[in-house]
């Protein structure tokens, strides 16, 4: 039945852009400048003065700083390079087993304490479509190596009111495993590969809409490497299946209120083969402010998932397969944010576009409170 | 068994509808010339990739949910 729909999906843009692909070019790239951003964020997790939220046998508490910078840059008429490198900063204690005070100072290296990434990406426009590709290569503490790889096509017809993108996205990752008590019995490897289905319609001068369709294969080893489930007070690794096949619908639309508000609401619904089922729903409100200055963007987002069929708080028995981590779980999460960009800021170079600040905390009613702060700025030149 | 078969025809037929439904919008297809709101940024989806990126990096690990938001996929991370 899978396969049906997605055959009559395909068909059904295959009918679309035979009929009007010939007569329609693709309107030229507006935007040649070059483009250099930068984003820094913060995040904390706070899991309660006694531990007690997600896992209640855990301290869950974790700090991450992390900083992205991207170039894109024209190299020609119809080529563009995407260069873009990420580092993060990870404090966490979330591998500090109350039960294990042995293994306090040892625990922090498995989650990685710094992590890097650096991605190539190049783009080429052709008059009637435009595709891409990209590599990408991440690095952790040295216990961890990752390769990745895609590919991207989109097109638009119907004078440009439709966009259809595809995506594939693959990663191949190498990590040395670090059990929760310290030990380290060797290297795994997990394959993940993530195709994209997106279609883009503007049904009015106001209203804009997307569907997105994404299917995500994971195989290998799926667990956490320092992830622990206690059974009677006894500590035992996490063990979950070497197979995940993971499956989203996402809609969402946007519409003008008037030349400077606007709504976005968008819907997700996700199951997976681990019996994960997942309901999102985000909505957004933009207004612009102060001459159009400033961009005010308030937002809310609900989210709730059901746990995986191998997911138990606390064990009575040890099962083959067996997880307590908290964030595959079932929960309920609230969150709530404001970004405020200023477009322009005359304090800064004349070529900055924006500066922009935003501030975002989570609520999930398994007691984990989560905040983040992020900062961006983009230079055109 | 049975739900399941269920469950994923109605997803199915639910993805097709909203396509269909999405892509006949365009028998009155909006002019060029009527455009200048859908390209202000707040009518955009992609208007802030690298500001999506790094959400999607504070979000998806914590979640058991992937894709559609962000452009953030699984893999490339030792965590999830």
């Amino acid at each position: 039945m899978r396969r049906s729909a997605a055959a009559a999906i395909v068909a059904l843009l295959i009918f679309c852009t035979t009929g009007y692909y010939e007569s329609i070019p693709l309107p030229q790239r507006q935007d040649e400048d070059e483009v250099l951003s930068f984003e820094i964020g913060y995040y904390s997790q706070d899991d309660g003065s006694d531990d007690a939220g997600g896992n209640e046998s855990i301290d869950e508490d974790e700090t991450v700083f992390e900083a992205i910078i991207m170039l894109d840059k024209p190299l020609s008429e119809r080529d563009r390079l995407n260069v873009r490198f990420l580092g993060d900063l990870i404090s966490s204690a979330s591998q500090t087993r109350l039960h294990n005070p042995q293994f306090r100072a040892l625990q922090s290296n498995p989650s990685g304490n710094e992590h890097a990434e650096l991605r190539v990406g190049w783009q080429r426009q052709l008059p009637k479509f435009t595709m891409g590709y990209n590599t990408s290569f991440g690095i952790e503490t040295s216990s961890y190596f990752s390769f990745g790889y895609g590919a991207d096509f989109a097109t638009s017809f119907f004078e440009d009111n439709t966009t259809v993108s595809l995506s594939l996205q693959g990663f191949t990752d190498y990590f040395q495993i670090k059990l929760f008590n310290g030990e380290e019995p060797g290297y795994d490897v997990r394959q993940t590969i993530t195709a994209e289905l997106g279609l883009t319609q503007v049904l009015t001068p106001k209203t804009v809409a997307n569907l997105t369709v994404n299917h995500t294969h994971q195989l290998g080893f799926l667990s956490t490497t320092f992830n622990s489930v206690f059974v009677d007070g006894v500590e035992f690794t996490e063990t979950a299946p070497d197979s995940r096949r993971r499956n989203s619908v996402t809609i969402r639309g946007k519409q003008a209120l008037s030349d400077i508000n606007a709504i976005e609401l968008g819907y997700r619904f996700y199951n997976d083969q681990w019996k994960i089922n997942s309901h999102t729903i985000d909505a957004r409100y933009f207004q612009y402010v102060w001459q159009r200055r400033f961009l005010l963007e308030p937002n809310y987002r609900l989210y709730t998932q059901t746990a995986a069929f191998f997911y138990q708080p606390v064990f009575t028995e040890l099962p083959e397969l067996r997880t307590s981590d908290p964030d595959i779980g079932d929960f309920t999460g609230h969150i709530f944010g404001l970004k405020v960009t200023w477009l322009k800021p005359p304090f800064l170079p004349k070529w900055s576009r924006d500066l922009s600040l935003s501030y975002s905390y989570y609520l999930r009613n398994d007691d984990l409170a989560i905040y983040w702060i992020t900062t961006g700025y983009t230079l055109n030149f | 068994m049975r739900r399941d078969c269920l469950e994923k025809f109605s997803i199915g037929i639910a993805i097709i509808a909203t396509a269909i439904v999405l892509v006949l919008a365009a028998c009155t297809p909006v002019r060029f010339h009527q455009k200048a709101l859908l390209s202000d940024r707040m009518l955009r989806f992609d208007a802030d990739p690298l500001g999506s990126t790094l959400q999607g990096h504070m979000i998806t690990p914590r979640e058991g949910a992937i894709g559609g938001f962000n452009s953030v996929s699984a893999g490339g991370c030792s965590c999830k």
